[in-house]
């Protein structure tokens, strides 16, 4: 019984890593859409073509989290490519 | 509604003055009629000489006058975010976000979206006249305005696939890691998420005034214009811009051209001749046919 409680906690290890694993390269792709939709919404702020300011600034009460990464993201821009490197694993 | 009259041109051609005409003959003839401007330079109350008055007013039985207030309008929708924003950023208390929307009122772009929302907001409700009428800024505005829903409704498009792409792959990790991995506040699902619903609501508002504008039926556009170069390059411009979004004007008046007084409409005979060679280069350059003027 013992042994089978240990097995199934080693197992649920393994599980885990296998499931952050399978989600890493969408959390990282998800991370940067969500940058990248904050980036279109803002986008008048840095001198990206932008939809109409009304539009965006409706949408902008609901947008805490995409902002957070979008700001996140920029502190460690000079970053990039380490990365995306990172991101392809070389 | 029977029809939605938009008078167009250049400013101070008389697009106020004719829309008022055209207002009062609807209504003498027993109709029901509401005539708006969405000039932020309103001179609707002056040329009726009426005192100034706040929202729609009945001046006369089954006649409705507005002058639109779009600054009010724009402070209205901006102070709504503001308070979403107040709500929804807890951080945000300690900064003074008034200060900052009222600067943010002053961007370029604000005022034309903003009367388009209002614009939208007075055809919804006053539906159930017979006709409506509205007297537009001068071209520059005018053409920022109706070109507006055309581009919003790309962007809008393209927003709206990006938000989807971005829920589907919060689903994903949501199934493997459970649902409040992202943090509580995020949302997972399509129906859940406000700024798929704010997208949708645009949308409905956007392709509510396209399909408005295009309407040969309901839409009618008249272009205003004067015996002058000036206004008829104007004139072309608009007829052109409005084209390249299937908005086709329908009717061109020339005003203040001494044809008012005229009862018999012999044009040529009546005309000095440098009106007459203005009319034929107003024909030429319009693509117009002489029963069109």
């Amino acid at each position: 019984m013992k042994l089978w409680k240990t097995f199934k906690k080693k197992w649920s290890y393994f599980a885990d890593g296998f499931k952050d694993k399978s989600i890493e390269k969408i959390l990282q792709e998800l991370e940067e859409m969500e940058n990248g939709f904050a980036l279109l919404i803002c986008g008048s702020l840095i001198g990206l073509p932008a939809p109409p300011s009304l539009l965006t600034l409706r949408l902008l009460p609901y947008l805490e989290r995409e902002i957070k990464i979008m700001l996140s993201k920029s502190i460690y821009l000079d970053d990039k490519l380490a990365m995306w490197a990172e991101m392809i694993e070389l | 509604m029977k029809r939605i009259y938009f008078f167009l041109g250049k400013g101070g051609v008389g697009k106020s003055t004719l829309s008022i005409s055209l207002a009062h003959y609807l209504w003498k003839k027993g109709e029901k009629v509401y005539l708006a401007s969405i000039d932020p330079a309103h001179n609707l109350y002056d040329i009726l000489n009426l005192p100034p008055f706040k929202g729609e007013k009945e001046v006369k039985p089954y006649f409705w006058i507005e002058e639109v207030d779009i600054d009010a309008y724009l402070k209205r929708i901006l102070f709504e975010i503001e308070e979403k924003m107040r709500h929804l950023y807890a951080y945000l208390q300690i900064i003074n976000l008034e200060k900052i929307f009222d600067l943010i009122k002053d961007t370029p772009g604000m005022e034309e979206t903003a009367t388009l929302f209002a614009l939208k907001d007075i055809i919804k409700k006053h539906q159930e006249k017979d006709y409506i009428i509205i007297d537009t800024p001068p071209t520059g505005l005018m053409l920022k305005i109706f070109s507006l829903p055309f581009i919003s409704k790309l962007w809008l498009e393209k927003l709206s696939k990006w938000r989807e792409r971005i829920l589907e792959r919060r689903k994903i990790i949501a199934h493997v890691k459970g649902k409040d991995f992202l943090g509580k506040e995020t949302t997972i699902l399509p129906e859940e998420d406000k700024v798929l619903y704010e997208l949708n609501f645009q949308k409905k508002m956007i392709s509510f005034l396209i399909q408005l504008l295009t309407d040969k039926e309901k839409s009618y556009f008249i272009l205003v214009i004067n015996p002058d170069e000036l206004s008829l390059k104007e004139g072309k411009r608009i007829i052109n811009t409005l084209n390249r979004f299937n908005i086709f004007v329908n009717l061109v008046i020339l005003n203040k051209a001494g044809l008012t007084e005229k009862k018999e409409i012999n044009f040529f005979k009546n005309l000095p001749k440098k009106e007459v060679s203005f009319l034929k280069n107003l024909k030429d350059i319009l693509n117009l046919t002489w029963d069109d003027i």
